[in-house]
């Protein structure tokens, strides 16, 4: 068993923490969630089937995202209620990317669920329909109809972002 | 309607198209999809780094280790706790007279000190405790108590 964990480990352990970075914008964080993870991993392991273990791995991590990112929301609610300045949260791991690649990358956090997922997940992790389909338990084709909404609607976005830049 | 949103079908037909290259030849719009798509691809891939693999795997390992600690945590436990059971109850034996009597003695003197304790808080506290005249007695008191419904007054309203 410890075998094949290493190996999923090794398999899967950057993909768990590049969801983690795109969805919490945070390097730190994403450690946290992809170190929770993947110990999960090793207590589920025995119930896993071979070939499941790349959703289940997806799924939990996105869960773990949506979860701390639901609390901050709360937090920045609060702060904003006591009057508190909330913090500027500075996308790690971004500092080399160039500005297209940054906003990009802004742009896709500030999607709605499921569009930013779906665009983690499909464009940018390449994962197949089907295994898209289990992670955030949605039909195949509601899958594509999904994620060509969110394209189009992420790049009308960053369109006019640029269009009023130019202007 | 969402002018926005394409019918699904419709959605799912170009979601496929943009996967193929000469699918989106003739159209602007989903050849700009599918440069948004390329794009995505090609954004920055962050890599986990080694010392949280490495944390990972000997935390996993350590969890391994732990029913096997608890197991003989518990043998341990076991092995010191049935002896100790099994001694005690051996000396286990019905009180002697000596024993009775040092518990009539110890019974006797919480006696006497609670005795001893109740004069002595009735010497010392008795004479406050008696009510203060107040002079209620001499109050005029009405002899008469109102009925119930006397607030209603039905006859006067009526008149």
């Amino acid at each position: 068993m410890e075998t094949r964990f290493r190996q999923l480990v090794d398999a899967h352990r950057h993909r768990v923490y590049q969801l983690a970075c795109l969805l919490l914008g945070q390097a730190q964080e994403a450690e946290d969630v992809a170190q929770d993870t993947l110990l999960k991993l090793w207590t589920h392991l025995p119930v896993l089937r071979a070939g499941e273990e790349r959703a289940w791995l997806m799924t939990c991590t996105r869960n773990a995202c949506l979860d701390r990112l639901r609390g901050k929301t709360r937090s920045r609610r609060l702060l904003r209620l006591v009057g508190v300045p909330e913090p500027v949260i500075t996308p790690d791991g971004a500092a080399q990317a160039n500005e297209r690649q940054h906003a990009l990358m802004r742009a896709v956090r500030a999607q709605p669920e499921p569009g930013r997922s779906l665009l983690i997940l499909r464009d940018i992790q390449g994962l197949d329909v089907a295994t898209v389909a289990r992670v955030l338990e949605l039909s195949t084709n509601q899958v594509k109809v999904y994620t060509f909404r969110a394209r189009r609607a992420l790049r009308r976005q960053l369109e006019e972002e640029f269009d009023e830049q130019a202007a | 309607m969402n002018r926005l949103h394409e019918p699904s079908a419709e959605a799912a037909r170009l979601e496929d198209r943009i996967h193929d290259p000469a699918g989106v030849i003739n159209d602007p719009e989903l050849a700009a999809d599918a440069r948004m798509r390329s794009e995505l691809a090609a954004l920055p891939q962050p890599r986990l780094p080694d010392p949280v693999r490495n944390r990972v795997l000997a935390m996993a390992r350590m969890r391994r280790r732990r029913p096997w600690l608890m197991a003989m945590a518990a043998v341990l436990g076991l092995a010191l706790v049935v002896p100790v059971i099994f001694i005690s109850g051996s000396d286990h034996q019905a009180p002697g007279a000596a024993e009775a009597h040092e518990l009539q003695v110890a019974l006797t003197t919480i006696a006497e000190s609670g005795q001893q304790a109740l004069a002595l808080a009735g010497t010392q506290f008795g004479r406050h405790l008696a009510p203060a005249d107040l002079g209620l007695d001499r109050l005029p008191l009405k002899l008469f108590p109102t009925p119930p419904n006397a607030h209603r007054n039905d006859d006067h309203d009526n008149s």
